[in-house]
């Protein structure tokens, strides 16, 4: 059934490619894997629809044998003949040991054998029922079973043939996980993208917020230097929100105590000290007046008397008594 | 003393086995000539799983096939399996009891060899296999025989030369759509997540081997590879008059279309369009 192209091209890697080639070609199901393939659509199309017309094909000739009912009038079929043959074949009383053969309690039913997951999961099913009970048997006519971990031999494949088998299970889930994370990328960036114009949208609206807010005080203020002179401070109180017309209000109280008040004698002091307003230049420059004038010195300060009557002893510890003779007074 | 124990003990269990009976079966492996490399591929993977066959050269013939039996003999065999290509594409399967039969033609398809890299299991070179048949295995017909002969051909007999004590692997057959379906399994009996033995049988899991198969049954003949027939399968239909038909069914595509094009050709000759009696007032 398969083409002949496929004749000699037997590797000891059998491709995937062919792998779906060969499910299509075997029960000639139409609806194969094979579409998962991507190089190989066009040479899979035409492998398809080959067999798809071989399918045909056999209808056709089911349908005008049985029409005719030719081949089943030809069909032999002895049925008595096929039974003395069994027994013969059969040796009896044999141990089960020796033949280890296992019928499974049902019936296989596949409804669509072009179905392979149905399909493996029957034979699956059927086979690890035969196991288990095999393994039963197998202890109970007192055979080891298990091979221990230590028991090393010859395997019905290399370790080079494992080798390869594991690279490629390596391989496989490698690319599972490459292209998972590409599809998560994918989303991220669809996502982020969103993000991003959020936040450019938000930043302009704050910063809008920002420039009517510092035209509105420009506003203010113009408009309180106008009305200084006219009207008064209380017209701003209804301009502003609550608490900006709160310290508006204090600036302007204060504002109206200063032009009241007089300075305060600190202020007084320190201006006569260091003067306020009048000329600067030339102040502490002497004059014949200034270098006669001795008020400022205080002649009795550096005696000699207020020196001696000083402490002249440096702060620290006391002396314990008796301890000491040197500072024993 | 002690030595005579010894003997007497012996012979006891001797008695023992000779009272048992043990089958004692040997198989013959060959093809004939124009085997593709695919299959020789099977070939060698089935050497491998059974210890006790023996793999013979290349049969030049495929006419006269009752030498087989004859090669069976000098072989000291009493199966044979015997795969027949033709085309180069066709391979056939004949399962036979040697000297005297029955034997059994297939239709071998959709072989998958034990090379694939998709098939992860292993076992052990040459360890007995246990054998799971389909519930459907058990009529009356020759699905019955086919069981019992593939008994004898497929399990290893206990002791056999190249033989191993465990058993690590399952085969199976399974009837799906009126064909055999032949799956070979390793039974792992480890926990996949920790690598330790798993204590409960419930936890027991297969990795397929290869090779994988599929036999379709042709015919039973009565002797080996001669004699009356007992069965046909009336389902099946030869590969080459498959592809005749399906060859058939094309070239009827193209002799369709041109007898359509004929008559689309005939049709518009035959319609006389009338003529327009206004078509040149305003010239």
């Amino acid at each position: 059934m398969k083409s002949k192209s496929r004749k000699n091209e037997y590797v000891d890697e059998v491709s995937d490619e062919d792998y779906l080639e060969e499910l299509s070609d075997l029960e000639v199901d139409e609806e194969s894997d094979s579409d998962i393939q991507e190089d190989s659509d066009s040479e899979n199309s035409e492998e398809e629809r080959e067999a798809q017309l071989e399918l045909n094909a056999l209808l056709e000739i089911q349908n005008s044998k049985e029409g005719s009912n030719k081949k089943e009038s030809k069909s032999a079929f002895e049925k008595e003949a096929i039974k003395v043959l069994t027994k013969e074949l059969q040796p009896e009383n044999l141990d089960w040991i020796e033949t280890c053969s296992l019928m499974s309690t049902f019936k296989l039913e596949i409804n669509d054998p072009s179905d392979d997951l149905e399909l493996e999961l029957g034979i699956y099913k059927q086979v690890l029922e035969a196991a288990k009970e095999g393994k039963k048997k197998v202890l109970a006519a007192k055979v080891k079973f298990t091979r221990p971990p230590d028991y090393f031999a010859e395997m019905v494949k290399t370790d080079e043939d494992m080798e390869k088998i594991r690279k490629r299970l390596v391989e496989e889930h490698q690319s599972i996980e490459k292209s998972e994370q590409a599809k998560k990328q994918r989303e991220l960036k669809k996502f982020g993208k969103k993000i991003q114009v959020e936040k450019i949208k938000e930043r302009a609206a704050t910063k809008r917020e920002t420039l009517n807010k510092i035209d509105l005080l420009k506003k203010r203020s113009r408009s309180n230097a106008d009305m200084d002179m006219s009207m008064g401070d209380d017209f701003d109180v209804a301009l502003g929100d609550s608490s900006s017309a709160k310290s508006t209000f204090g600036q302007g109280n204060r504002r109206a105590k200063q032009k009241n008040q007089m300075p305060n004698k600190k202020r007084l002091a320190k201006n006569s000290k260091y003067g306020f307003g009048g000329k600067k230049r030339g102040r502490k420059v002497n004059s014949a007046d200034s270098t006669a004038d001795f008020s400022g010195v205080n002649g009795n300060k550096k005696s000699d008397e207020s020196r001696s009557s000083r402490n002249t002893k440096r702060p620290g510890k006391k002396p314990r008594l008796g301890k000491s003779p040197i500072f024993h007074v | 003393m002690a030595s005579i124990y010894k003997s007497f003990t012996k012979e006891s269990k001797k008695n023992e086995e000779v009272s048992k009976p043990r089958i004692r079966n040997r198989v013959l492996l060959l093809s004939s000539r124009g085997i593709s490399t695919r299959y020789r591929y099977l070939i060698k993977d089935l050497e491998a799983l059974l210890p006790h066959s023996k793999k013979d050269a290349k049969l030049d013939t495929k006419k006269n096939l009752e030498i087989l039996n004859e090669l069976a003999e000098l072989n000291n065999c009493n199966n044979i399996l015997f795969f027949e290509a033709r085309k180069h594409d066709d391979l056939y399967l004949w399962a036979s009891r040697a000297p005297s039969g029955p034997s059994i033609k297939f239709h071998v398809q959709n072989v998958h060899n034990m090379s694939e890299l998709k098939l992860t299991g292993n076992c052990l070179k040459g360890s007995r296999p246990l054998l799971s048949f389909d519930g459907n295995f058990d009529d009356d017909g020759p699905y019955m025989l086919i069981k019992t002969l593939f008994e004898q051909i497929f399990s290893v007999p206990t002791g056999a030369r190249k033989s191993k004590p465990f058993f690590d692997h399952i085969m199976s057959f399974s009837i799906i759509d009126g064909r055999i379906w032949v799956r070979n399994f390793q039974i792992v009996e480890k926990n996949p997540e920790t690598g330790g033995d798993v204590t409960n049988d419930d936890d027991m899991s297969l990795v397929e081997i290869g090779p994988r198969f599929v036999l379709h049954i042709i015919r039973i003949f009565e002797g080996s590879f001669y004699g009356r027939t007992l069965y046909e399968n009336p389902n099946f239909y030869t590969p080459a008059s498959i592809r005749a038909a399906a060859n058939r069914e094309k070239s009827a595509k193209f002799a369709n279309r041109s007898i359509a094009n004929q008559e689309l050709k005939a049709k518009i000759g035959n319609i006389n369009i009338p003529t327009d009696k206004y078509a040149d007032v305003f010239k």
